[in-house]
This record gives structure tokens, C-alpha cells and sequence, in this order.
């Protein structure tokens, strides 16, 4: 009898713990789901103020004016800006070294190349910035004039946050193409560099785009570092020199006073960056179903 | 023996694998324009020679190789660059593994990478190749399909036009039919009779019977307490077949162990 | 047409020096920001040059702990009247200030100073006895004049005092072509003493010939264009004191070097939100953020990935799951914060606190804490939870007594870097902990994390050598964070390889 309702018990604790495992792994969804409507419901009420038209296409930021403008697209152009010189920088140094990792990556160097970049992956946003704002700024000026705070700055800041980004997903692709195709190339006569500019790069393709993809997602959503290097002029910046503000930069630099409007505003602004965030992030899903399909 | 020029000549042909001797005092020659096979059991090291005729062991971490092989009189490990060797000699590997493009693309690969030709002389180069691996028939239609939606028969040949393209001397043939229903086995073999005319082929198998129809040369391989693969007996194929001067020899063609 | 294999080559060689790039960058950032953490150079202008010979008829003393190494004749005349309550000026820390006087020496430091005994004496100095130096204890705060060649006990140490100036016609400090001098360096005066300046624009100042007045004749200095002279810094300001105009003086830049990120910094409490102290209490709530964090997320992110791992069946269902993780994951830290602000400050009215930045900071550690639990669970060897089965216990029997143990490390390595991850975060949690110095009294006080105010100090202008101080200390923890994760992972890796 006792037997009986311990193995009762023990039943019951079983799906009693299925149930709450389940809730545990439905939080991320639950919470991505309430973090698009929060946002969105505080955004909305921009729309009362502003026009569509004008939020997106406006280059005048101007919330304490009478009467006040609302318009992102300095930001929203800042933010393109400044994430397109991080990829151009970033891309070529990441592909080197994960084809330096993958392909040559039998020796000591090679180790120490690999924490290097775990190493950089883990250093905070703000350690960054102070970087950026005491080291990378005065180089800028003293090489291309100006006031050394610049969009290029924190193109180049972000370059560096996000190697480790493109480096690791790229690695895992190009270690993935079959060794049987590279020994058919090199039983050819191709050299190393033939083998692999013809055939592995190719073949990890959609892994190097993807983690393109991640790296242009990390640029963009990258606030802190950003904010110190860029100098933060609300207006459109019209050479990469030039002082500037990223969607980001907006958001964190009014938030801290905005009331009403202005408020919503900046949640619209953080809307925008959500919804292109995500629309990348799924993108990038797309890509590896897909690639695991053609498998 | 015909009177055939000699192409490769092997003289005490040790290899290691770090401190593990894999091959032992390896002494042959290869005529040109032959087919000469490997046999023995699993492990005697026969892949390993086979790949020590394009370098390819060079691949492997630890890998170390003493005595010479010439090739044309050229020591290959020594007097020659390993990309150069590959041109003269081309490898078709066990699993068929066409690149992910088109046929076309497959074939013209090899070629592509030693220079830059017209499309008019591209399309001549494909279609010598193919129709030598008798496959162009079947895909002359569909060159720009991918390489990979051919069945497994003729994605093999597809690798063999892939080799000829790039007009080699020699060809290594590492089990390319092991992996093979038997009809496209037939055809492979077919191919490496009449291709012998131009070519010569060098073809590692397991398959003794394969061996004794397609190779005019023999070599068999055991491995001894040690191990290390060595050379047992080297000869014609029919005599190694039907009259083996070595025990060992005799029992592995008929069947008493392997 | 470039051969192939010189194409090969060249290739190569552009792969392999973008790849050591990588490497470089990160030498140059950990070296650069070490040594700024470490060795602090601040530049700033004063009037005083560095005295050459010390005329001083008494001496001057300081506690020993202090950071006080050398005094101006300015500074020291504002102690003598009284002025000077606190040193924090002077030295940031946050001690309040008393001088001491041996009663012989009274009036040599009045008259040093250029005030009356009277003025010395109404002002709350002590007097002090000699004898009794010995009883005093070694807290900070005190300067001490004495007889010269006196014994003093080792709670005092020895100052330095600087009473040079150079004063200068004040047609050699007037804008010309739109600018001026106000300041020089030491090489520069340097060769004013040496006489090697005939000509004030020698310096970068204006095209007036440079006349030396000896010290005596300080007078003159106002009436003759371009004149200057190297006296004590009570001349001057008995000239002021005659009525002479014209009389400027020229400061000199001065460097201050010294060890930046200190132990005491370290344990010293922080006052006045930063402006003083240390960081102590800082840290403190960064570590009960921490804890708070790892106690919400690390059960949540587990139990995600027990059930991926043990529960879930492959279909859509699952796959929604996991494209949920991927997404959250890649959700800027910023709209983390946007959304801590509504949905805890606001909406849960937990305002700015550490419970809100917890909540917050889970939401963002939650993927990596699933993602590397997840790889954990999967590696662990499918005999021992069959055998496990096969004795008669439930699945989640199973999963508590044997699969969760032998996927330990693999779990901790992934808590591990859920900590670095919370300790550097700044935007998230800006909108989200609070600002407070204050060690937090409980999860709904308002705090700051140590990367915050590293933001902070930045933004509000503040001492920027305190930046690079808690720099260093929060790159150092992020390094012991990362080594950790390795080693376990490591260690975890040959435990099964040995299996």
C-alpha cells in the first residue's frame, strides 16, 4: 500500500517536473514576445505626434524645440554608417584569421590566436569605449583632422568588438566543408590558396554569411562604446569624420529626461532597431535550416 | 615484360607515421603506360604507398619518408614541387566526391587552375574529358547541372573526367570501385583497359578478382609482426596469380586468410 | 600575369598578417588600458616651480599614510589662515584637515607665510609640544611644522615645499595674433635659468625682448615690457601687497606621476557618488548583482535545457523553442534595458533597483546559460541514464542524481560566463539598477555595478584616472572569468576523454 503511493507520488512528480521544465524553456519565447509588445505598446503613441513619413525620413532631431521634430533618419543613416566601415574593416581580418585557424592550424600560434580572440570577445563594451575615447579618438584626429570623435571611430571600435562574432561562426563553417573535397582539389595540383578560394570558401558560403549577418546584428544594437567614440551631435553627419549619433546613441542619451512624446519617441527609435535586429536574427535562422536541408 | 619505358622507380621506400613504421624497404618499378595493382590485406600499407606517388601523405601531421622515387628520373620528394607532381599525377579516391557545381564546372576545375583558356577551348578540354571517362553521352545535355544530382556510378567517372582534364601521366585509382554497385564497377573497370593506352594507372584494390582482369602488374602487400607493410612479391599479374613464387603469396590468392 | 604559386604565396602571407592582427589588437588594448590603470600621469598647471634649493628655517611634516608628498607656499598659506577644512581637494580623500605647530616655530612660519602671528594663532591650529608628537596616532589629515633637525617619529614623513615663481611684465602674457602664453614647461624654464631666452617668442610668446631682474629688484619687473624675474613666492605678493601692477606670473606644467588603481582604492568605500574614495561598496553590489542573477537565471536556463535535451520531441513545436533562445540572444543590450525600465521599474514598480537589473540581467544570460547546459546534458554518456532507467528510476530521478552531476562542469562553465557577461554590462542595467554608491541594503535598494560606473565617471565628467583604475580592476575580473571557464572546460573535457 505504502508502495503504492510513493510510486504515486513519484509519478506525479515526474509530469509535475515535465510542466515546469516546459514553462523554463517557453520564458525565452515569453519574453521575446513581451519585449516586441512592451516596446511597441510604448512606441505607438508616437504616431499621435508624428507621421510616419516624418519619423523615418526627417533628419531634424529636435524634441525640445517648439514646435518639436521627430525625426531619425540622421540616426538611422549614422547607425548604416558606422556598421558598413565595421564590416569593411572587420570582414577581411576575420576571414584571414579563421582561414589562418581552420586551414593552418596545426601549431602554437595558432593557440594563442584563438584565446586572443576569446579573450576579446570577453571584454566589456565600456572597457571599449574608454579605449576607444582615449586611444583610437587622438589617432583619428591626428590622421584625418577633425575632432577625433567620429562615426569612423566607432566604425573602427566596432570592427574589433565584432571579430570574435564573425570569427567563431565562421570557423565552425569552414571546418565543416569535407575533407574529401579539400584532398580532391589538392590531389589536383591546386595550391593552398586555389583550394582555398575555390573550394572551401565556397562551400562554407552560407556560414560566412550568416555570421556577417550576427556581426552586422551586433554592430548595430552596440550602444556604450559607440556612445563614447562618436561624439553624439544629434544632426546628420555628412563625412564619416564627422561627429554623429547612432539610433542607439539617441535612445540612451535622452531617455534619461524624456517625458510624453519625446519618451515614446525613443522607444519608437528602440522599436526600429528591435525589428531590424530581429529580422536579421531570422534571417540568419533561415540560412542554417536551409543549409541543414541541403545536407 | 613489354619494352615500355620506365616511369617511376622506387628504391628502399621506408615511410613512418610519427614513430609507427608503416612501410618497409619498398623496392618497384612501374612501366609507362600500364596498369599495375595493389593488393593485401587491411592495414599492409597499400593506400599509404599509393599515396606516396603524389605526395599526399605530405598532408598528414608527422609523416616521414626515406629512401627515393623517381619519376622520368626526377626524385619526386626532393627535385620537384608537390603541386607540380599532381599535374602529372592525378588521384581518383575511393568515395566519389564531385564539387558542389555544375558538371561543367567539375571538369573544367584542373584545367582552370594552371590557366586561363577561352571559352571555346574550355568546352573542347570538357568534352575530351568526359567522353574519355565515357560519361559524356549522358550529361552532354545537362552539363550545368550539379555535379552532385548524378547517381554514384557516374559521379566516379565524373572524378575520372575531372583527373583527365588536366592530362596527366599518370593515374592513382585509391579502391574506386569499392564503393559501387557491380555494373558501374564493370564499366569503371572497362574504362582503365582502354584508358591504359594513354595512361598509366596505378589501382590499389581489395578485390582480387578485379585485380587479376584489369592489372597487367601485381604487387602484394603484408604486414609483418612489426606492424610495417612490406613488399612481398612483385610481378606480372597472371604469374603472381597462377604460379606466386612466395607461400605467402599463394595462400592470400587462395583465400586462406585476408 | 603573376605566377600561381607567387599568388599563393602572396595570399598567404596578407592571411597570416590579418590574422596577427587580431592578436596585436588585443595586446595593444589589454597594455594600453593596463598601464593607464596602473600608472596615472596627470597633467595640470600651477603657479610654484620645483623649488632648487629649500631655504626653509623650520621643516614640515605629514602623516605618513598620507598621499600629501610636497606643499606649495600658496596651499600652505591657505592652512596657515584657516582656509583649508578638508583635504579632498588636495588628495581625494575625504579626511578633515589639522596643522600643527611647534610653539618655537610659530613665528618663522608666520613670517614665511607673510601673516601675522596673531592671524596664525586665531586660526584653530595646534600647538604642540615635541614630546608629545610621540602619542599622536597615524591617521591622515595632519601637517605638522617643527624645529628644523628635530626627531620626529615615524608617523610623519617629510614634505617638500615649493615657493618659486616666475613673475613676469605682464606685456609677456597679453594676446597677440590671437593667441598667448600662460604656461611653460620644465625644458622651457629650464632655459630661462640657463639664460638662453633673449626673446620671449623663443617660447612661442610675443616678440618682446626677455629682461632678467634679480629678485631683489622685483619692483622694476612691473614697469620694464618683457621683464621677468625667479623669486619666492612671498616676494611677489609683497610687491602685489606695495601696490605693484603689471606683476603676472607664468605657471609652469606640471605632471603628477603616480601608481593609479591602489589596493586602498580598492577597499575604500566610495563617497559622494564617486567623486571620492574608492570602491569597495561597488563592488559589493556588482557581486550581489551577480548573485541575484545566477540564482534566477541559473535554474530557469537549466530546466530550458533539461527539457530540450531530455523532453522535447523534434517538430515544429521544439524548433519555435529554440528559434525563441536564438532571438533573445540576439537582442541588444539596450532594448534589454528599454525593456527592464517598463516592465520591472515601471509596470512591477520595483523601481531602480537590484532586483530590476537581476530580472533584467536574466533575461540577457538566460541563451548562454541554456546554449552551453544544452551542449553539457547532450555529452554525457547515454550508458550511465540507461543504467540508471534500467534500475526502475523516473526520468526526472535520473536527470537529478546522474545526468545533472556528470554535466557539472559543463554547466558552471557556461554560469561562469553568464557572471562576465553581467558584471561588464552597462546599458542594460543603466535603465534599469539605479546609480547609488551606496551598498545596497536589499534587492530593492537603488546600486551601481562596477561597469556602470565606469560609464558614469566618463559621462559626468569626473576624474577620468579613476576610470581607467576600475578599468583595470574589471578587465582583471573578466580575465579570471575567462581562464575559469577554460580551465573547467578543459578539465571537464579530460574527465570524459578519460571515461
Amino acid at each position: 500500500m505504502a508502495t503504492l503511493r510513493k510510486n504515486n507520488l513519484r509519478k506525479a512528480t515526474e509530469s509535475g517536473s515535465r510542466a515546469i521544465l516546459l514553462l523554463s524553456a517557453m520564458i525565452s519565447i515569453i519574453a521575446v514576445f513581451l519585449i516586441i509588445v512592451f516596446i511597441l505598446g510604448q512606441a505607438l503613441p508616437t504616431l499621435k505626434q508624428v507621421s510616419l513619413k516624418e519619423f523615418f525620413f526627417s533628419t531634424t532631431w529636435y524634441p525640445t524645440q517648439d514646435p518639436p521634430h521627430y525625426g531619425v533618419a540622421s540616426f538611422i543613416i549614422a547607425s548604416f554608417e558606422v556598421t558598413l566601415i565595421a564590416l569593411i574593416l572587420a570582414i577581411p581580418v576575420s576571414l584571414s584569421a579563421t582561414i589562418y585557424l581552420s586551414q593552418f592550424a596545426k601549431n602554437k600560434l595558432a593557440q594563442i590566436l584563438r584565446t586572443s580572440i576569446e579573450l576579446l570577445a570577453g571584454i566589456p563594451s565600456i572597457i571599449y569605449g574608454l579605449f576607444g575615447l582615449s586611444a583610437i579618438v587622438p589617432f583619428v584626429r591626428n590622421i584625418f583632422g577633425g575632432n577625433g570623435m567620429s562615426l569612423l571611430s566607432a566604425g573602427i571600435i566596432l570592427a574589433i568588438m565584432i571579430l570574435p562574432t564573425i570569427i567563431n561562426l565562421s570557423e565552425v563553417a569552414l571546418s565543416n566543408v569535407s575533407q574529401d573535397l579539400i584532398n580532391s582539389s589538392i590531389a589536383m595540383g591546386a595550391t593552398k590558396w586555389q583550394t582555398i578560394s575555390r573550394i572551401i570558401i565556397p562551400a562554407a558560403m552560407s556560414g560566412i554569411v550568416s555570421s556577417i549577418v550576427l556581426g552586422l546584428g551586433r554592430a548595430i544594437g552596440e550602444t556604450t562604446a559607440v556612445l563614447l567614440v562618436g561624439g553624439n551631435a544629434p544632426v546628420f553627419a555628412k563625412r564619416p569624420i564627422d561627429m554623429g549619433r547612432t539610433l542607439t546613441m539617441n535612445i540612451i542619451t535622452d531617455m534619461a529626461y524624456a517625458t510624453d512624446t519625446h519618451r515614446s519617441a525613443l522607444f519608437m527609435t528602440g522599436a526600429l532597431l528591435l525589428l531590424v535586429i530581429l529580422i536579421l536574427n531570422l534571417c540568419v535562422v533561415q540560412i542554417s535550416k536551409r543549409k541543414r536541408l541541403e545536407k | 615484360m613489354k619494352d615500355n619505358k620506365i616511369l617511376f622507380e622506387v628504391e628502399n621506400l621506408n615511410l613512418w607515421y610519427g614513430a609507427s613504421h608503416a612501410l618497409k624497404d619498398v623496392n618497384l618499378k612501374i612501366e609507362s603506360n600500364s596498369v599495375t595493382a595493389f593488393i593485401g590485406p587491411s592495414g599492409c600499407g597499400k593506400s599509404t604507398f599509393l599515396r606516396v606517388f603524389n605526395r599526399m601523405n605530405d598532408l598528414i601531421e608527422g609523416v616521414k619518408i626515406q629512401g627515393s622515387i623517381k619519376l622520368n628520373g626526377v626524385d619526386i620528394n626532393k627535385d620537384l614541387n608537390p603541386m607540380d607532381l599532381r599535374k602529372q599525377v592525378g588521384m581518383v579516391f575511393q568515395k566519389p566526391n564531385p564539387f558542389p557545381m555544375s558538371i561543367f564546372n567539375n571538369v573544367a576545375y584542373g584545367p582552370r587552375l594552371y590557366k586561363k583558356y577561352s571559352k571555346a577551348e574550355m568546352i573542347e578540354i570538357v568534352e575530351k574529358a568526359l567522353t574519355q571517362a565515357a560519361l559524356w553521352d549522358e550529361v552532354k545535355d545537362r552539363l550545368d547541372r550539379n555535379g552532385m544530382s548524378l547517381s554514384g556510378g557516374q559521379q566516379q567517372r565524373l572524378c575520372l573526367a575531372r583527373t583527365l582534364a588536366v592530362n596527366p601521366e599518370v593515374i592513382l585509382m585509391d579502391e574506386p570501385t569499392s564503393a559501387l554497385d557491380p555494373i558501374s564497377t564493370a564499366r569503371i573497370e572497362s574504362l582503365i583497359t582502354t584508358l591504359k593506352e594513354s595512361y598509366t594507372i596505378i589501382i590499389v584494390t581489395h578485390n582480387m578478382q578485379q585485380a587479376s582482369r584489369v592489372s597487367d602488374t601485381t604487387a602484394f602487400f603484408l604486414i609483418d609482426e612489426n606492424r610495417t607493410g612490406f613488399l612481398v612479391e612483385y610481378g606480372q599479374t597472371n604469374e603472381i596469380f597462377f604460379k606466386p613464387r612466395d607461400k605467402r603469396t599463394e595462400d592470400y590468392i587462395s583465400g586462406k586468410f585476408g | 600575369m603573376i605566377n600561381r604559386n607567387t599568388a599563393n604565396d602572396i595570399w598567404i602571407i596578407v592571411i597570416k598578417l590579418l590574422s596577427f592582427l587580431t592578436i596585436f589588437l588585443l595586446a595593444l588594448i589589454l597594455g594600453y588600458l593596463i598601464f593607464k590603470g596602473l600608472y596615472s600621469s596627470k597633467q595640470t598647471s600651477r603657479t610654484v616651480l620645483n623649488t632648487i634649493e629649500s631655504n626653509l628655517d623650520f621643516e614640515v611634516y605629514s602623516s605618513k599614510n598620507s598621499s600629501i608628498k610636497e606643499l606649495d607656499w600658496f596651499t600652505l598659506q591657505k592652512m596657515g589662515m584657516g582656509e583649508i577644512k578638508n583635504l579632498r581637494l588636495l588628495t581625494k580623500e575625504n579626511v578633515s584637515f589639522e596643522l600643527y605647530i611647534e610653539e618655537s616655530q610659530i613665528s618663522k612660519f608666520a613670517s614665511y607665510l607673510n601673516l601675522s602671528e596673531a592671524q596664525l594663532r586665531s586660526h584653530s591650529i595646534k600647538l604642540v609640544n615635541p614630546q608629545e608628537i610621540t602619542n599622536y596616532q597615524k591617521e591622515s589629515g595632519k601637517i605638522l611644522i617643527t624645529k628644523k633637525g628635530e626627531k620626529i617619529p615615524n608617523l610623519f614623513k617629510k614634505v617638500k615645499v615649493s615657493d618659486d615663481v616666475l613673475v613676469v611684465n605682464n606685456s609677456v602674457i597679453q594676446t597677440f595674433d590671437n593667441k598667448r602664453i600662460t604656461k611653460l614647461d620644465e625644458k622651457q624654464i629650464e632655459k630661462l635659468r640657463n639664460n638662453e631666452i633673449s626673446n620671449w617668442s623663443q617660447l612661442n610668446g610675443p616678440d618682446l625682448n626677455a629682461l632678467y631682474i634679480p629678485e631683489n629688484q622685483i619692483n622694476e619687473v612691473g614697469s620694464i615690457e618683457g621683464s621677468y624675474s625667479f623669486a619666492k613666492a612671498i616676494s611677489f605678493e609683497k610687491a602685489g601687497n606695495l601696490g605693484i601692477t603689471n606683476l603676472e606670473t607664468l605657471k609652469v606644467v606640471h605632471i603628477i606621476k603616480g601608481i593609479n588603481l591602489t589596493l586602498k582604492y580598492i577597499i575604500s568605500p566610495a563617497e559622494e557618488s564617486g567623486k571620492f574614495g574608492g570602491i569597495i561598496t561597488i563592488i559589493a553590489n556588482t557581486i550581489f548583482l551577480v548573485i541575484l542573477t545566477i540564482i534566477i537565471a541559473g535554474p530557469l536556463g537549466i530546466g530550458a535545457a533539461i527539457f530540450l535535451v531530455e523532453y522535447a520531441k523534434k517538430g515544429k513545436w521544439t524548433q519555435f523553442i529554440r528559434t525563441g533562445i536564438d532571438l533573445l540572444a540576439g537582442v541588444p543590450s539596450i532594448i534589454f534595458g528599454l525593456f527592464g525600465l517598463i516592465a520591472f521599474v515601471n509596470f512591477l514598480d520595483f523601481s531602480f533597483s537590484l532586483i530590476s537589473g537581476s530580472l533584467t540581467m536574466s533575461l540577457m544570460v538566460l541563451p548562454t546559460i541554456i546554449k552551453t547546459s544544452e551542449e553539457a546534458l547532450k555529452s554525457v554518456d547515454k550508458e550511465l541514464i540507461s543504467g540508471s532507467r534500467a534500475l526502475g528510476a523516473t526520468k526526472i530521478e535520473t536527470i537529478w542524481k546522474v545526468v545533472l552531476p556528470s554535466s557539472s562542469k559543463g554547466i558552471l562553465s557556461g554560469i561562469i560566463l553568464s557572471i562576465g557577461r553581467t558584471v561588464g554590462e552597462t546599458a542594460a542595467l543603466i535603465f534599469t539598477l539605479g546609480s547609488s554608491t551606496d551598498l545596497a541594503k536589499n534587492i530593492f535598494s537603488s546600486s551601481r555595478s562596477l561597469s556602470m560606473h565606469i560609464y558614469l565617471i566618463i559621462t559626468e565628467g569626473l576624474a577620468i584616472n579613476d576610470a581607467f583604475s576600475s578599468a583595470l580592476l574589471l578587465i582583471v575580473l573578466v580575465l579570471i572569468i575567462n581562464i575559469s571557464t577554460r580551465k573547467i572546460m578543459e578539465k571537464g573535457q579530460k574527465k570524459n576523454e578519460r571515461q
